[in-house]
């Protein structure tokens, strides 16, 4: 009995698949912290995006739409439905902890993962 | 029959192999709910059970619900509708925490006080409603305060306030609570080392899984929330901030922020921009933060000085930033506009208080 008979090419690219994808997790998870993340929230689902990637996100809450702006390894709220724009005001996220929300829209966002940074977490 | 399922059998262990290492026992792990009136977030190292971060923040849930003024149904409303008229019965725990309130107020001499709840709701500051007060109602409110006036009747377990009117608001030590008791139970779960930060109040139990201190960053009060003014190392300890910037209005060009002088009835302006305490008790932290700031940098170090463990920074407007000795040696000016000061150094008859 060969092993052509045991494992089939298809079989064979799902394993290998699942090891590149296991060595993968295993360099970020080990080699000295996580890549920083984005985590946005409304009241009812909740999303990750790298820290790295630039991008512009729009979430939708009970008011409307707060948009996120990610852009140069920062995360902030640039506009938002709520009157008092508080969430605009706290200011752009960089540090693994930062966060900001927009209470009345029921939108948070928080940066994670950020090893390397200045500091662990922010006293205010 | 047997090849076939020999096959399935490796394809799929491999897929588990690979699914169950992408949670590997190396990452931290954060999580993050809304309480105290504030996101909170605790992270803790990966090989902790979600079932340990689940407890604490029910317990957290529990506390909010025992502490805040928003509970239509909680103890302190009750407490404080039966102001003037009868005791009521409250729980150990609440018991407990009011007790630490009333002491932490003899220690600053009222400077923090429990019973400032009505100041606190007049402004509004935070809120929808807030608004400058007529000076008469500054004065019905301050008549209202007063934290030896909160009779604590020991063995029945009861608590009263003397005069109609009156209310206890435990805002300036809740979430210090909380983060004592969060960091107790995560101590009690086998957590060596983990990061608590309930709405900025950080509690830094033990030190990083590399050996190495927590850097706490200090938020710089002039500047957007994540720019720092100084950054302090810290090992097992709570670091609590009470700044201007935090919650505030503006009117006329004037900013009217929430740590209200409790003789005067209007935020406190001696020149103080923010206090940082560091402590191995979080609810002392909280409260002292709040007291130091309104007793001003002489008054407030030289509490400070007499506490065993307690450290302070204080950043002022004049851009300097006073530290008590056993954070100063190591704490680290980010802005260098800003320029370490010398509390003890100080003339005798130098103001520490500015005008209002």
């Amino acid at each position: 009995m060969s092993i052509k008979r045991i494992v089939r090419p298809g079989d064979l690219i799902a394993i290998l698949l699942s090891l590149a994808v296991t060595a993968g997790s295993a360099v970020y998870a080990y080699a000295g912290g996580q890549p920083a993340e984005v985590y946005i929230r409304n009241p009812n689902h909740e999303w990750t995006y790298p820290l790295s990637e630039d991008r512009r996100v729009s979430v939708s809450g009970p008011l409307g739409e707060t948009t996120v702006l990610v852009d140069g390894d920062t995360a902030r709220i640039v506009d938002s439905p709520c009157r008092d724009k508080i969430c605009i005001r706290m200011g752009s996220l960089s540090a693994s902890g930062d966060w900001s929300a927009c209470l009345p829209n029921g939108v948070f966002v928080q940066v994670r993962g950020a090893a390397g940074q200045e500091i662990d977490a922010l006293a205010y | 029959m047997l090849l076939r399922s020999l096959r399935a059998a490796l394809v799929l262990l491999t897929a588990v192999i690979a699914a169950s290492s992408c949670n590997g026992g190396g990452a931290p792990q954060t999580r993050t709910e809304f309480v105290f009136g504030t996101p909170c977030w605790i992270t803790v190292p990966g090989r902790v059970s979600a079932g340990v971060l689940d407890s604490v923040f029910t317990r957290m849930q529990e506390l909010d619900s025992m502490m805040s003024l928003h509970n239509e149904s909680g103890p302190l409303l009750d407490l404080a509708s039966n102001a003037g008229v009868r005791p009521v019965f409250v729980t150990p725990e609440l018991f407990h925490v009011i007790e630490h309130g009333i002491e932490f107020s003899a220690a600053t001499g009222g400077a923090f006080d429990l019973t400032v709840g009505p100041l606190v709701a007049l402004w509004g500051i935070g809120t929808d409603l807030a608004r400058i007060p007529s000076d008469d109602e500054i004065a019905r409110a301050l008549s209202l305060i007063d934290y030896r006036d909160v009779l604590i009747l020991e063995e029945q377990r009861q608590v009263a306030l003397e005069r109609a009117g009156m209310q206890v608001d435990l805002g300036g030590i809740a979430k210090g609570y909380g983060a004592d008791i969060a960091a107790d139970m995560l101590r009690a779960n086998g957590v060596a080392s983990a990061l608590v930060s309930f709405g900025g109040n950080i509690y830094a139990l033990g030190e990083k899984e590399d050996g190495t201190a927590w850097r706490i960053g200090i938020q710089h009060p002039g500047k957007a929330r994540g720019d720092l003014v100084a950054v302090i190392p810290v090992r097992d300890r709570a670091v609590v901030t009470s700044g201007t910037y935090e919650r505030y209005f503006v009117r006329d060009g004037r900013r009217y922020h929430h740590i209200l002088d409790t003789t005067t009835g209007y935020p406190v302006r001696n020149g103080i921009e923010s206090v940082t305490i560091v402590a191995a008790s979080s609810m002392a932290a909280d409260a002292l933060s709040t007291g130091v700031f309104a007793l001003g940098l002489d008054a407030g170090m030289a509490l400070v000085d007499l506490y065993d463990g307690v450290e302070a920074v204080v950043v002022t407007d004049e851009r300097l930033v006073y530290a008590t000795d056993g954070v100063g040696d190591d704490m680290t000016i980010v802005d260098p506009s800003y320029v370490r000061g010398d509390y003890r150094g100080r003339a005798q008859d130098e103001p520490s208080e500015g005008g209002r």
